[in-house]
């Protein structure tokens, strides 16, 4: 999976989760300080994510920090899919 | 030391049959029928295929997207409504002591819509993918909460079930709270969002739903000889209500004086009313004496009036045994025969309508009434408003484990506001 594709994707989740316009989400946007994802909301987060990316984020509360940027998040979720198609 | 006394000064109301104090009254006062075939889930395997829903509703135009995704519509309804008597009262929230603002809610059910998915849910992915915010959203007192959230209301927050007394018991408490100088302001009312296909399905399974799936509209038919049980139905109502002396400070519009409530409990069946009436005329009995007048000073009756065969005969021989020959003068009527049975709403949206009438000089009708039945014998305004000088109304509301609860509304008078 390409950054692109990850980051436009994460932007999606959180636009719907958050009933938020889309460009209000920035690359730069703080999950926690910019867009008030609470640890409530991270929850509901990782489930959309798993379901969206199709992967395993096991622990959820220590799968990346609350206040973790939507590019930081891409790039996780980007290196996590890369990781899993070489293992494959 | 004498009690403070408490006016309504605002009405906000979501029903079947209108959105919107003017809608809503509109409807009821023109005998429109709420009740519909069942659209959003399938009834085809249930013996009652109808409801009274509330079509046409848009929480957007009352509350933020967040605030939308994140609550269930019982909570729709109550913000909303909420809003709406908030506006009507031309209260000043910010000028207001809001440790003395409170909001007392009934609501039988809570959050079943989200419930039930999330069942479903945890059934289908296993119950360690439950949604966080699951209980938040479910439990009745979200309501309460996020209408004091909303507009930053730190006093009393109680939600109130007692089955479908909720809505009048909690303008019964709401009344005490002030009266007895615990808060200055409260939201008070009732919302219910039942018509789910578990929640629904469990009141057809009951048998107390009406069957009359060929004519939706002519289903709800409270003293009616051909009742068959009643209509469920969904909506909210919130009055607000505060103490006289601040209201009439600041100029309020005065809908009425709540001057007494009662309630008590029946101890007879979880579902049938106790036949004789004998407790449910307490509480009418109860109520009037609190009141501080006599049974003839009450002008109308806003029956609980359910549209079952047991309720309908039951209440009247209450009526009877606290109005004696008089009750054959009472004009008695029951708006569920348009809006369903709300449950926990029902009290509220009714107190709504006596709010209404009293301001108006118009009582609803009971519509669909064709058939007299000689166990209801009593002047149920049938089909038509009726136009009439009403200065006193005795609302009851009787639920489930037989929860009872009456209040009686007054116009509020010039001449006993110094009193």
């Amino acid at each position: 999976m390409k950054y692109d594709d990850a980051e436009r994707k994460v932007k999606a989740v959180l636009a719907d989760l958050l009933s938020l316009p889309p460009k209000d989400i920035k690359s730069t946007s703080s999950l926690s300080d910019d867009l008030g994802v609470d640890s409530f909301c991270k929850l509901e987060l990782c489930f959309a994510l798993e379901k969206t990316f199709n992967i395993d984020l096991a622990e959820h509360s220590r799968a990346f920090p609350q206040n973790v940027t939507v590019k930081d998040l891409a790039d996780l979720l980007t290196a996590m899919k890369a990781d899993r198609s070489a293992k494959e | 030391m004498r009690k403070r006394r408490v006016v309504v000064t605002g009405l906000g109301v979501v029903a079947p049959t209108g959105i919107g104090r003017d809608a809503f009254w509109n409807a009821v006062t023109n005998g429109k029928s709420g009740v519909d075939l069942i659209m959003s889930f399938d009834t085809s395997k249930l013996n009652s295929r109808i409801a009274a829903q509330v079509l046409e509703f848009d929480p957007l135009n009352y509350m933020s997207p967040q605030v939308v995704k994140k609550t269930d519509r019982f909570v729709h309804f109550g913000l909303a409504a909420s809003r709406m008597a908030l506006e009507d009262s031309r209260l000043d929230l910010e000028k207001e002591d809001k440790s003395r603002t409170g909001v007392v809610i009934g609501s039988v059910f809570g959050g079943m819509l989200f419930h039930e998915a999330q069942i479903i849910s945890g059934y289908q992915k296993g119950i360690n993918r439950l949604n966080p915010m699951c209980i938040p959203r479910i439990t009745p007192n979200a309501v309460t909460s996020h209408i004091a959230m909303e507009f930053n209301i730190t006093g009393i927050s109680i939600a109130i079930a007692s089955a479908c007394a909720s809505g009048t018991d909690a303008i019964g408490q709401a009344f005490r709270f002030i009266q007895n100088n615990d808060a200055d302001v409260i939201f008070a009312g009732g919302v219910e969002a039942p018509l789910t296909a578990f929640t629904f399905s469990a009141f057809s399974a009951m048998r107390v739903l009406s069957q009359r799936n060929d004519s939706p509209h002519e289903a709800s038919r409270p003293f009616d000889r051909e009742r068959d049980g009643f209509v469920l139905g969904e909506g909210g109502a919130i009055l607000i209500m505060e103490e006289l002396s601040r209201a009439i400070k600041r100029d309020a519009r005065i809908y009425g004086e709540i001057i007494s409530y009662a309630s008590n409990c029946g101890s007879y069946h979880m579902v049938l009313p106790e036949p004789d009436g004998t407790e449910s005329a307490k509480i009418m009995s109860a109520a009037i004496k609190e009141a501080e007048i006599r049974p003839e000073d009450v002008d109308y009756i806003s029956a609980y009036g359910n549209s079952t065969k047991a309720n309908d005969k039951a209440e009247t021989k209450a009526i009877k045994l606290v109005f004696r020959d008089d009750a054959y003068n009472k004009p008695v009527s029951s708006i569920k025969s348009m809006i369903g049975h709300t449950i926990g709403a029902s009290g509220a949206i009714e107190a709504v309508s006596c709010a209404l009438a009293l301001e108006h000089g118009m009582i609803p009708p009971t519509i669909n009434y064709s058939y007299p039945d000689e166990e209801c014998d009593l002047d149920y305004v049938p089909n038509r408003a009726r136009k009439a000088r009403i200065n006193t109304i005795l609302s009851n509301s009787f639920g489930v484990g037989n929860n009872n609860a009456s209040i009686i509304i007054r116009r509020f008078c010039e001449r006993r506001r110094m009193n």
